[in-house]
């Protein structure tokens, strides 16, 4: 299916980022790089979990050593690590992110178990209500009509050349599907995403003669293929094999991708 | 008492919420029910307790329970079927699998054998399981539990002293290696409690001999 990329008022750009995308314009998994892995703990909640927060982060900081920020809203405390782990925690929830991990996941296997570990002791909980795994991936593309036409080419999206009108583009794709049993499932979400970030150039700085042509933005524009794993039941906290549950979530669905997008 | 209660019961929606009662609360609990109030509470030794109204009764609708120890722990559910795909799962974790699905099939086939009034194949087939357990040992770092129950296992059948397993103990035998299955790394307060079920059923689970090791202690402390 031919998706003719709209003409583009910054094509030369797009030139200057044509290395960042791939000459075919696909989406291909083995190109694709993982943007986020967060694992999600929902349990009941208790008096230990309140009473021993400053404890659990203060058994974090002695694991884990490097740069906290702690900060906290009406919601939920939220903790950064070394700008690369997130921990979010709540009185029913603890979701820990990594962002752009390593391939293998290696290192976030084991941060993310010994933190599990840590919290299961602290707050003295019995049960999970429900655990999930997501891994975001990502593909650069060089604009967001690329992205649209790559998507639009995963074999499964499979849309009969008559719907497209004569003149008319497909526009930002986002396709969710999955499945699941009685205990677990899996959801899978393909989509774009273009990001931009512009910056004001404070009038200080203009007046003293800086950046008078303003800060360049930051554009990118991604595939998303976002894979989300889950146990949807209450399951006792010590029957959950936590490294080899993340990882067989992981590798499985990893081969499951290459063939959801077509992978040759 | 629940059981009375669901065969009295004449409406079928609260016959329902029993059978789920039934089904799904561990026994130690004490039910007592009010038919004037249509309130069924339900007590154990720690004081929990679950009252379920009326209003539970006549909404038709499931009720959640909200202390998770009124959930009995899902002894038939194999951890398996929690994972996606088993190809990636630890050596340990895959080898325990493996050797407990090999356990179950001799333990059934025992099972089958003495049902058919074949002692001497089954007894063979129990003899097989029996050469299963050392390795089933040496993945004592799956748990403490995991090892401890394997190991009250092994010393249960070396006590037999080559005399044939009955259906009960078979039967107890099997429950005892499906609840590794289902949660190899269980509470050891839960490893506990499943093996004194299991010595209930006529096992001798103390190792031969320990008894004078232990008066020999005694008389040295």
């Amino acid at each position: 299916m031919a998706v003719k990329p709209q003409p583009n008022s910054k094509e030369p750009e797009a030139e200057k980022l044509s290395d960042k995308s791939s000459e075919v314009i696909e989406v291909r998994f083995s190109q694709m790089k993982i943007e986020q892995c967060i694992l999600e703990i929902r349990f009941p909640a208790t008096l230990a979990q309140i009473n021993n927060r400053y404890k659990f982060w203060r058994t974090l900081q002695n694991t884990f050593t490097g740069n906290y920020h702690f900060s906290s809203n009406e919601e939920e405390e939220v903790v950064t690590i070394n700008n690369k782990f997130q921990l979010n925690l709540n009185a029913e929830r603890l979701a820990i992110t990594e962002y752009y991990p390593s391939d293998d996941l290696t290192d976030t296997i084991n941060f993310i178990s010994k933190t599990i570990d840590h919290a299961k002791n602290l707050f003295q909980t019995k049960i999970f209500l429900r655990v999930g795994f997501r891994v975001v991936y990502s593909q650069d593309f060089a604009s967001a009509e690329q992205v649209t036409e790559a998507i639009y080419k995963i074999p499964i999206i499979n849309i009969p050349e008559t719907v497209k009108g004569e003149k008319g583009i497909f526009s930002a794709p986002a396709i969710v599907f999955g499945w699941q049993d009685k205990g677990k499932g899996i959801n899978y979400r393909i989509n774009s995403n273009n990001r931009r970030l512009t910056l004001q150039v404070p009038t200080m700085l203009l007046a003293k003669g800086l950046y008078t042509n303003g800060i360049e933005p930051y554009e990118d524009f991604t595939a998303v293929f976002d894979v989300d794993t889950f146990i949807n039941k209450k399951i006792r906290v010590e029957k959950l094999f936590f490294k080899d549950w993340i990882k067989q979530a992981f590798e499985t669905t990893k081969v499951d991708a290459k063939k959801i997008l077509g992978d040759k | 008492m629940v059981k009375d209660l669901i065969d009295a019961t004449p409406n079928d929606d609260l016959k329902k919420i029993l059978q789920f009662v039934e089904s799904n609360v561990n026994s130690d609990f004490e039910s007592t029910f009010s038919p004037d109030r249509n309130e069924l509470s339900l007590k154990n030794k720690n004081t929990t307790s679950l009252t379920l109204t009326e209003t539970a009764f006549t909404k038709k609708t499931s009720f959640d329970v909200l202390d998770s120890e009124f959930i009995s722990d899902d002894d038939d559910e194999d951890l398996r079927d929690l994972f996606f795909g088993t190809d990636y799962l630890s050596t340990e974790l895959l080898t325990a699998f493996n050797l407990l699905d090999e356990s179950s099939e001799l333990i059934n086939l025992s099972l089958e054998n003495l049902r058919g009034s074949d002692l001497i194949a089954s007894d063979s087939a129990i003899m097989k399981f029996k050469q299963i357990l050392p390795e089933l040992f040496c993945l004592r770092s799956i748990g403490e539990s995991f090892g401890t129950i394997v190991s009250i296992i092994n010393t249960a059948l070396s006590n037999r002293r080559g005399q044939p397993l009955e259906e009960n103990q078979i039967l107890a035998l099997r429950s005892l290696i499906n609840s590794l299955k289902s949660n190899p790394n269980m509470a050891y307060d839960d490893a506990v409690e499943r093996i004194m079920e299991f010595e209930r059923t006529g096992f001798d689970v103390d190792i031969d001999g320990l008894e004078f090791l232990t008066e020999i202690f005694d008389e040295q402390i």
